[in-house]
C-alpha cells in the first residue's frame, strides 16, 4: 500500500503544527480549532489531485483551512439567528478585557472581523508573502494590505502597549 | 521624508525591495519618531507569533493524524456531505421523533435513517449482502466473500465490493471499511464477531449531486464520511494495518 502518495501524505503530516497554529489563530478556542483542521483535512484528502505540484501544498491546504473556517462561520451565523436565544449567550466572547484595560492575543484577534482576521493570521503569524497571503484569500495585493493595515491598527489598540514597551 | 504606515508595516513585513529598504533604514536612523513606529510595528508582530508558538511543540492529536492516514488509504472514493444528509434526515423527521432520534449514537441514527430507504432494498434483493441474525447484522454474499479474501485497495475497477481499509479494533478484533457499489453506493464498517463481519455502520456515499453553494462546497467530499471516520477513530487502535500485515491477518482467517 505504498505508493508515490505516500510522499505526500508525509509531507502533509509535517506540516500538520504549522496547521494546527492556523486553525487556532482563526477559531474560537483550540478544541475548535482542530476539529476544524480536521474537517479540512478530510477535504484535502479527498481531493489531492486538486493540488498541483508546482504550487506551494502548504498554501493549498491553508486555503482548505480558511474555506472550511468561512463554511463554518456561515453555519454558525444561520444558526445563531434562528436560535438567537440564551442557549448561545455562552458563544459570545467577552471582551472586556483583564484589569489594566487590555485583552490577551487571542481574545483581540477574536474581536477581528473575519478579513482582517485571516490578513493577520496568515501574514504576521503564519509569516506568508503578501503575495500567497493575497492568494490564499482570494483577494488582490491591495486588499490584502489594506485589511492588514486595519487588522494591525485595531489590534494595537486592544492590546495595548503591553509588554512590547 | 514621510513613510506611510503602509510602508512601516511592508517594512516590518519584509516585503520591501533592497532600495526601498535602504532607504527606509537610512530614514530610521535620522528620525527617532519613525523608528519608534517600525518598533512598535516589529512588537506587535512578534507578540502575535509568540502568542501562538506554543501549539508548535504540543504533539498532534492522533485524530488529526489519522485523518491524513485514513484519508490517505481510502482513496478517493465518493462520498456526501454528512452535515447535508442530517439536514435533509431532520427535515424529514419531524417533532417527537426527531428528538428522539437525536438522542441516538450517530451510527444508530444513521442506521435508522437507511431503513426506510436504500437498505430495506438491498435486504430484500435476492443475493442480498447482509442479513439480520439474533439482532445484529452480518455481511453474507458478495460482501462476507470481500471482506475475507480482498486486500485493501486491491478491488478491480467496478467491483461490487471495495475493502477501503484494515484495522485492528480496541477490542482486539479485526475491523474493515468497505464501499458497496451498485444504484446506490454505500460505504460502512465491519468487524469480526465470532466468525462473522458484523456490520457496526452502514451509510450512504454519493458524491454526486452535491448542491448549493459551488465555492463551498467543491472540497465538501471527503474519502470517508465524517460519520464512518468518527467510528473508525473510534475503535481503532493504533495504526491502520499495512499490507503485510493486512494479508497475515487474512491467512489467519482474521482471527
Amino acid at each position: 500500500m505504498s505508493g508515490p502518495g505516500d510522499l505526500l501524505h508525509s509531507r502533509i503530516i509535517e506540516l500538520l503544527p504549522k496547521l494546527r497554529r492556523f486553525a487556532r489563530s482563526l477559531a474560537r478556542n483550540p478544541h475548535d480549532a482542530d476539529d476544524l483542521l480536521q474537517g479540512a483535512l478530510e477535504r484535502a484528502l479527498a481531493h489531492l489531485e486538486q493540488w498541483q505540484a508546482d504550487t506551494r501544498l502548504d498554501s493549498w491546504l491553508y486555503t482548505i483551512v480558511k474555506n472550511a473556517w468561512i463554511d463554518e462561520l456561515r453555519s454558525r451565523a444561520r444558526r445563531e439567528h434562528t436560535l438567537a436565544d440564551s442557549e448561545q449567550a455562552d458563544a459570545v466572547p467577552d471582551h472586556r478585557g483583564d484589569a489594566s484595560g487590555t485583552l490577551a492575543v487571542d481574545q483581540a484577534m477574536d474581536c477581528l472581523p473575519a478579513d482582517q482576521r485571516l490578513a493577520v493570521a496568515l501574514v504576521l503569524i503564519e509569516g506568508l508573502p503578501y503575495k500567497e497571503a493575497a492568494q490564499i484569500i482570494g483577494v488582490p495585493m491591495g486588499t490584502l494590505t489594506s485589511r492588514l493595515a486595519r487588522g494591525r491598527q485595531a489590534l494595537q489598540q486592544l492590546l495595548g502597549p503591553g509588554d512590547s514597551a | 521624508m514621510t513613510i506611510s504606515d503602509e510602508m512601516v508595516a511592508a517594512y516590518v513585513d519584509g516585503e520591501l525591495e533592497a532600495g526601498e529598504r535602504a532607504r527606509i533604514e537610512q530614514a530610521i536612523a535620522q528620525d527617532a519618531q519613525l523608528a519608534q513606529r517600525v518598533a512598535q510595528q516589529r512588537a506587535l508582530r512578534d507578540r502575535l507569533r509568540g502568542a501562538y508558538s506554543g501549539v508548535l511543540h504540543e504533539a498532534v492529536p492522533q485524530r488529526l493524524a489519522h485523518a491524513v492516514k485514513l484519508g490517505a488509504r481510502a482513496g478517493p472514493a465518493q462520498v456526501i456531505d454528512l452535515a447535508r444528509v442530517r439536514a435533509e434526515r431532520s427535515r424529514r423527521v419531524s417533532g417527537q421523533r426527531q428528538m428522539k432520534v437525536r438522542r441516538l449514537s450517530i451510527a444508530a441514527s444513521l442506521a435508522v435513517g437507511l431503513m426506510a430507504g436504500v437498505l430495506i432494498q438491498r435486504l430484500a434483493a435476492p443475493g442480498a449482502v447482509t442479513e439480520f441474525h439474533d439482532g445484529a447484522l452480518l455481511a453474507r454474499g458478495a460482501l462476507a466473500q470481500a471482506l475475507n479474501e480482498q486486500l485493501a485497495s486491491s478491488a478491480a475497477p467496478g467491483a461490487a465490493v471495495r475493502v477501503l481499509l484494515s484495522f485492528k479494533s480496541r477490542g482486539g478484533n479485526y475491523c474493515r471499511t468497505f464501499a458497496l457499489s451498485g444504484g446506490r453506493s454505500l460505504v460502512g464498517l465491519a468487524c469480526r464477531e465470532q466468525d462473522q463481519w458484523q456490520l457496526l455502520n452502514l451509510m450512504a456515499a454519493e458524491g454526486a449531486g452535491v448542491a448549493g453553494n459551488a465555492q463551498n462546497l467543491r472540497m465538501a467530499a471527503s474519502p470517508l464520511p465524517p460519520a464512518l471516520l468518527q467510528a473508525v477513530t473510534e475503535h481503532i487502535s493504533g495504526d491502520p494495518l499495512n499490507a503485510a500485515a493486512e494479508a497475515k491477518a487474512r491467512s489467519n482467517g482474521w482471527h
